[in-house]
């Protein structure tokens, strides 16, 4: 086949096919795309990257209430810390918002998040959430969970054999019959495993993994699957997010949710605002609303299993079906776990996940 | 050709190699003070990991296994019905391609239900056990992977299949060849290459694929290469130089298994279509074959399409399937809660991700195209740079193409040119057409090559203008396999995930990034309930046009040559 000129019409048409293409792409979203221009971004608007099931409700409602332009990008956490550090130093965030506040430390650490500065709202804190305000106030809590409370299938154990503390699960009746989720997968896991090794010490914390392995320990990679083989019966009992083991409930599932005497991990959500927040003002107006009463009423009433979180503002309560009668509260330092984060991991991938 | 390499520069090179670079410089990019010091560490480190060698091992021997077993099943499938009388060919070809549009996240989803502990199959047998375990060994998760990326094989070579003629056998068979020996010296030879190119694709595929791999796998009982890569995406800080070393990894398998597809067909490339191309003719099957490959073809589509898509039907119509509830009594809620105020965002994102898809699979098509054409011309060195490139970036898992467009496409340097493309939907429509365009490009490369050039530099010399080469010789011929292509990019668009949640202008979700949500937030039935649904509206719709498209055909892949019985 010849020619020169049928390459030359093959490279202009290939050309066209590129800005026609990305032309109606642009023709499709004519107003978001003009808004994405800096000029617009200069004032009145704010972007959200968020990991919570009730944050569109709550980007919603500010939006509402203040007038601010919200554009909200819902994603996994996984996926926006990914993002937000690979914005690294010219970030298009203003407020990031998902679970786990030794993830916000790591933020931090690479002077990602906005220091020093205090919301009004603060002051509605109660004691326990005035503890989770990180020193350098990088980030703010607005609620927690357990990070881990035990679940066991009520329709194989009978209440009475139902463990009652950690170590009840190192027992033989529950051997082959214990499961969690992945660290290295999971998200909300590696604070469980932080956990043990803060409160018991490292090298007891190990001790008990190691032991909860030659009991016969299961490791999915998720909620879903942990919560799926304990629904239909394939283990006994299982430590995930509370939050989940709620929403499994809810679901029809058979489970029961135990707060075991020695403490559960508590697992804080938080927002933190870009160092470099193209709309600062906009940003520190939003997590004011997060820690208000009208905001607190929407993340507990709108967000699906997200909203089965413990309060930590004064004068809030959790939802009905989000009771923790008796629970006892452990606190890992955020700073702790972002310190520990990589010995943590591959001391867990190459003994309990592997090996 | 220099605008289409610099195209391909731009979409896939420029933003992998940010991503990759880091495994070499990995302060490149540091939030506080950036820097290009050489530190490979996250490189040595893979090489002096003993369980980075083993993923990378099990994840190359899974590939392999899965792109054998995908191309001979999808080969087989094509020939049978493409060259035969089999009764349903139809509706055989038509559930082929359902399997091909099930996203699959579905598909994937689909097998886990199924065989999950405790799934569906164990509520139903009373001794489920031994299956099971058969589908958590490598074994086993190969055979679903090849179940799920077969129809790739299947489309390729039924594309070619109408035009290997019927002239080849007829020549062999006045030289007095019989029935075995024209296959096997005739019609294997001629559909090896595109049986080879289906093998790589498979090959590649399998390479990135996550969801089956962590789910039904269980990956820590043998970890693959991606669960690699997501678990340094998901460090804390992410670790992008050790995905980045992976990445590169990746391209070294890829790259080793081109070389042996060139080696394997060094000899083996023919232009099949040409001036004295005769309509093949299908092969009349007798009784005693054809009720046996009848049943085998049923059997085949049971397992590889009714197993996976049955039990995703079946969880959709159950309320806490989520948490692996299996009840007996059916509900509609999921699917009447589209109708809800709680969806009515989502169901809005279907039409963007729709028109998102149009748009890139037209243009991945026309650029594919034209990229293949340059490919196929010259001396060979441009096509193998096309192939590498295409292969290496369906073998690298989608996250990281769309991460590495954050890397490319968010410098401040371009700001201040005035190029403002990372945010807004441009950058996503672009790594949208990133991702299609590896398919588009191996398909043409193969059609393409089935031209004899003799044909159109007959027409030239008869005076047809370039224009004329182009819409009575190349278009007709090419049309079936491109429309086939186009509609593979659009339905692979609608539901892509990795780049839509990395790259979509925040407020403007897709169809992808609202179906993850239900189920992050644990309206899991609902987000089954939107993915079943739009999958239906784009099968339906496939199936529709494949159906006006085969009265438009030329009328030589239609015409019937006198039936044989062979």
């Amino acid at each position: 086949m010849p020619s020169g000129l049928l390459r030359r019409v093959a490279m202009v048409a290939a050309g066209a096919v590129i800005l026609v293409g990305a032309a109606a792409c642009g023709g499709s979203t004519a107003a978001p795309a003009a808004a994405a221009a800096p000029a617009a971004a200069a004032k009145g608007q704010l972007v959200i990257y968020a990991a919570e099931g009730y944050d569109q409700a709550m980007a919603d409602a500010f939006q509402k209430q203040t007038g601010i332009q919200v554009k909200l990008s819902d994603m996994s956490t996984g996926p926006l810390v990914a993002k937000v550090q690979a914005e690294g130093s010219n970030p298009q965030w203003d407020v990031a918002w998902f679970d786990g506040d030794g993830t916000m430390a790591t933020l931090d650490a690479q002077g990602l998040l906005l220091k020093g500065w205090e919301p009004a709202n603060a002051a509605n804190y109660s004691s326990l959430g005035k503890q989770l305000v990180p020193q350098d106030q990088s980030y703010a809590p607005t609620g927690i969970t357990a990070a881990a409370a035990i679940a066991y299938n009520a329709k194989l154990v009978p209440a009475d054999q139902a463990p009652q503390t950690w170590t009840d699960l190192l027992k033989p009746e529950f051997k082959d019959a214990v499961g969690m989720n992945n660290p290295a997968i999971s998200g909300p896991t590696f604070p469980v495993v932080a956990g043990f090794l803060y409160g018991m010490g490292m090298t007891q914390g190990e001790g008990f993994f190691t032991q909860l392995k030659a009991n016969g320990l299961k490791i999915f990679a998720t909620n879903k699957p942990t919560l799926a083989a304990l629904s239909n019966g394939s283990i006994k009992v299982a430590f995930v997010q509370d939050s989940a083991e709620i929403d499994a409930i809810k679901s029809g599932s058979p489970l029961k949710i135990v707060y075991p005497s020695d403490g559960v991990t508590m697992l804080p959500s938080a927002i933190g605002i870009s160092a470099h927040a193209p709309d600062l003002a906009a940003a520190k107006q939003f997590l004011d609303f997060a820690l208000s009463d009208a905001g607190q009423k929407i993340m507990l009433s709108s967000g699906g299993g997200d909203s089965h979180f413990e309060p930590i503002i004064n004068g809030q309560s959790p939802n009905a079906d989000s009771q923790r009668p008796g629970v006892k509260w452990n606190m890992v330092p955020a700073s702790w776990q972002a310190q520990h984060y990589d010995e943590i991991q591959s001391w867990f991938k190459a003994n309990i996940v592997g090996g | 050709m220099a605008l289409g390499i610099t195209a391909l520069l731009v979409l896939i090179v420029y933003p992998l190699a940010a991503v990759v670079i880091q495994a070499e410089f990995p302060h490149l990019f540091a939030p506080q003070s950036p820097n290009a010091r050489f530190d490979p560490a996250a490189l040595i480190r893979v090489f002096r990991t003993p369980t980075d060698y083993r993923m990378l091992g099990d994840s190359v021997a899974l590939s392999l296994g899965a792109a054998v077993f995908a191309s001979v099943a999808g080969g087989a499938l094509a020939v049978v019905l493409g060259r035969t009388d089999l009764p349903g060919r139809a509706v055989f070809a038509g559930l082929a391609w359902v399997n091909l549009l099930i996203p699959s996240f579905l598909l994937a989803e689909g097998w886990t239900f199924l065989l999950q502990q405790g799934g569906l199959l164990s509520h139903f047998l009373t001794e489920p056990g031994w299956m099971q375990n058969v589908f958590t060994t490598p074994w086993g998760v190969g055979a679903i992977l090849a179940l799920k990326f077969y129809p790739f094989a299947y489309l390729t070579v039924s594309a070619a299949l109408p035009w290997l003629g019927g002239e080849h056998e007829a020549v062999a068979r006045t030289l007095g060849a019989s029935t075995t020996a024209v296959w096997r010296r005739v019609f294997i030879p001629l559909l090896l290459p595109f049986l080879a190119s289906a093998a790589t694709i498979v090959f590649a595929d399998v390479l990135s694929d996550f969801g089956v791999a962590i789910t039904v796998a269980e990956s820590h009982q043998f970890p693959l290469l991606t669960y690699g890569i997501y678990s340094s995406l998901y460090n804390q800080p992410t670790d992008y130089a050790g995905a980045g070393a992976l990445a590169l990894l990746l391209g070294v398998a890829v790259a080793t298994a081109l070389l042996a597809q060139l080696l394997i067909l060094r000899k083996n490339r023919f232009a099949t279509i040409h001036a004295g191309f005769r309509p093949p003719a299908p092969a009349r099957l007798r009784p005693q074959v054809r009720y046996p490959l009848l049943l085998a073809v049923i059997l085949f589509f049971a397992v590889a399409l009714g197993a996976p898509a049955g039990s995703i039907l079946v969880e959709s119509f159950l309320k806490g399937s989520a948490y692996g509830i299996i009840t007996v009594q059916p509900t509609l809620a999921n699917f009447a809660s589209l109708a809800g105020p709680t969806a009515h965002t989502a169901v809005l994102s279907l039409g963007y991700s729709l028109r998102l898809a149009l748009v890139t699979a037209t243009a991945a098509l026309a650029l594919g195209t034209l990229l293949a054409y340059f490919g196929t011309q010259g001396k060979g060195g441009t096509g193998q740079f096309l192939q590498a490139i295409s292969l290496w970036t369906i073998s690298v898992p989608g996250i990281i193409l769309a991460a590495g467009y954050v890397f490319a496409w968010n410098q401040r340097w371009l700001s201040s040119i005035g190029l403002e493309l990372y945010g807004t939907v441009f950058a996503l429509g672009l790594c949208y057409l990133a991702g299609g365009l590896p398919y588009v490009l191996r398909f043409q490369m193969g059609a393409l090559s089935q031209l004899d050039r003799r044909m159109m530099s007959a027409a030239r010399v008869q005076g047809a203008g370039v224009g004329a080469v182009l819409t009575r010789i190349v278009t007709p011929i090419l049309a079936e396999g491109a429309v086939s292509l186009w509609l593979f990019v659009l339905a692979g668009t609608t539901f892509e995930l990795p780049a839509s949640e990395f790259l979509y202008p925040p407020g403007q979700p897709t169809l992808a990034v609202e179906i993850n949500h239900f189920f992050s937030e644990s309206s899991y039935g609902q987000g089954m309930a939107l993915a079943i649904a739009t999958a239906a509206v784009l099968i339906t719709a496939v199936l529709i046009l494949r159906l006006l498209m085969r009265r438009r055909l030329p009328a030589a892949v239609r015409a019937q040559a006198p039936a044989r019985t062979f």
